[in-house]
């Protein structure tokens, strides 16, 4: 009592972060049934905020399980947490997270530092190790949040066993991301202005057209399927909160700006 | 020593009249239904009144803080459990009042030879439908659901007076915040002094004690509907009352 960990009082009722002692190789369980997993997910610094955004396919091996996935996940009214990884753990963590800030802030009666949150996160991934390392429960998440202290977003980075980063500029994860890294790094040295300079028209523009670019070259990565109206999950976060971009803004967008380009 | 049961009744009563004596020098705690959703409102010498408790949930209490920090945390833990390994939805203020606060509540005032719980709660709910919901829990364990508004006051005398008050408002639900605050305030006033004394009492009152409010909100973004009403929001809304 009195300490205002949540996770701490879950575990006084037995609990655990996902199942123990599996073994496993290649994203299969012992018996080879193919685990979920995903993804292209993105964070990036603009003139308003930072911008969050991932992609909506699950994949199990080769096949598509799922293709509207919301791997942005609201935490708090001011932080979200876009998941790469298996969804099974990386929702747990989500839903772990969003009880331990909101059960920290009535217990205690004050916001856990964004220093806390983020810490939050990577013990969550220490716990969550047996399982990253037996490869069927690995989750490579990014955090971002508004800092108050020094009112702007920032973006952080972990790998699977829970080493956190921040980003300064940008962060990507996922089996997608290794190309769209590049182009946020090209855009950022040589372009004519840095991605942190973008209003937040052109910086959802950018994140469409990074998401379209990793779907192109990553298969497990869902593109926009505009018949379905299935779009990428792009959300903003600055002093007023997290928001989300509607799906007609974005439709609109998409529409104008990344269709119709050179092929 | 309390083998005979004449002398546990006996006891029991002592305790009664002892809770009440150590209860009177409480300051009361107002719920209202409003346009916005259900406001809580009291008045302190410092020591916090008002608590977001889960989601749509908060607690509002008089009585020992030491009391009605355990209690605190024992509905605290209770609602995140139930929230994370059901769902949110499933965790209620009757359920809360049910089954975690009134058994334990009760069990500590019988059990003689242990202190009491030396508190009265007040548990507001915002419903799945928005609709204001709440709840009394005496230090006996006894509880009380309404739908309308509820004082807690120190002693009966003063409670059925601001319930007298209460019941006369001009429909809360149906009006803004602002304006039902200052309702709250006299009915808070109503729960310490009679009629003709409110005025002088709640100019006094700005002047030395702090004025809590809290908005169980059915318009905040996210899924905590509680907040805080600011100091500023105070400032504008208990103008009448002070003097510059």
């Amino acid at each position: 009592m009195g300490e205002g960990n949540f996770l701490n009082l879950l575990k006084t009722t037995g609990y655990t972060l996902g199942p123990v002692g599996l073994s496993n190789q290649n994203n299969t369980l012992s018996h080879g049934t193919l685990v979920t997993s995903a993804t292209t997910i993105l964070a990036f610094k603009y003139k308003g905020g930072v911008l969050v955004a991932g992609d909506r396919r699950a994949t199990a091996g080769t096949t598509v399980m799922y293709d509207r996935a919301d791997k942005v996940i609201d935490i708090d009214s001011h932080a979200v947490m876009a998941i790469a990884g298996v969804p099974a753990t990386a929702f747990e963590m989500a839903r772990v997270l969003e009880h331990s800030f909101k059960y920290y802030r009535r217990s205690q009666l004050q916001e856990l530092s964004l220093e806390g949150k983020v810490r939050a996160l990577s013990r969550l991934l220490k716990d969550n190790i047996p399982m990253a390392i037996q490869g069927i429960g690995a989750v490579a998440p990014i955090f971002a949040a508004y800092d108050p202290k020094i009112k702007e977003g920032r973006i952080y980075f972990y790998d699977i066993l829970g080493a956190e980063f921040e980003g300064v500029e940008f962060a990507t994860s996922g089996s997608g991301s290794p190309g769209i890294r590049g182009v946020l790094h090209y855009q950022n040295k040589w372009e004519e202005r840095p991605v942190s300079a973008l209003p937040q028209k052109e910086a959802v523009i950018l994140a469409l057209r990074l998401l379209e670019t990793a779907a192109e070259f990553d298969a497990a990565t869902g593109g926009v399927k505009k018949s379905a109206n299935v779009f990428p999950i792009i959300k903003t976060i600055n002093d007023a909160g997290v928001q989300e971009i509607p799906l007609d803004v974005l439709n609109r967008l998409y529409e104008e700006q990344v269709v119709g380009s050179h092929v | 020593m309390f083998d005979e049961p004449y002398r546990w009744v006996e006891a029991v009563s002592n305790r009664r009249e002892y809770l009440e004596e150590q209860l009177k020098a409480a300051s009361p705690v107002i719920a209202l239904p409003c346009l916005e959703g259900i406001l809580l409102l009291s008045v302190s010498a410092g020591t916090q009144k008002l608590y977001e408790i889960y989601d749509r949930i908060a607690l509002g209490a008089m009585g020992h803080p030491a009391d009605v920090e355990r209690l605190r945390n024992v509905i605290l833990d209770m609602a995140h459990l139930e929230g994370f390994n059901r769902s949110p939805s499933d965790v209620t203020a009757r359920r809360l009042i049910q089954f975690g606060l009134a058994p334990a509540v009760k069990q500590a005032f019988e059990e003689i030879s242990h202190a009491p719980y030396i508190i009265r709660l007040l548990i507001a709910e915002l419903g799945s439908s928005d609709q204001p919901i709440l709840y009394t829990l005496n230090y006996d364990g006894v509880f009380k659901e309404s739908h309308q508004g509820v004082v807690l006051a120190a002693f009966g005398e003063a409670t059925e007076r601001a319930e007298a008050a209460m019941k006369a408002l001009d429909d809360p639900a149906a009006r803004p915040v602002a304006a039902v605050f200052e309702d709250a305030l006299t009915l808070w006033a109503l729960g310490e002094v009679t009629e003709e004394h409110v005025e002088t009492h709640l100019k006094e009152t700005l002047k030395e004690r702090t004025i809590e409010g809290g908005l169980l909100s059915v318009s905040l973004n996210g899924s905590s509907k509680y907040r805080g009403i600011t100091a500023s929001e105070i400032k504008a809304w208990t103008g009448k009352w002070s003097d510059g």
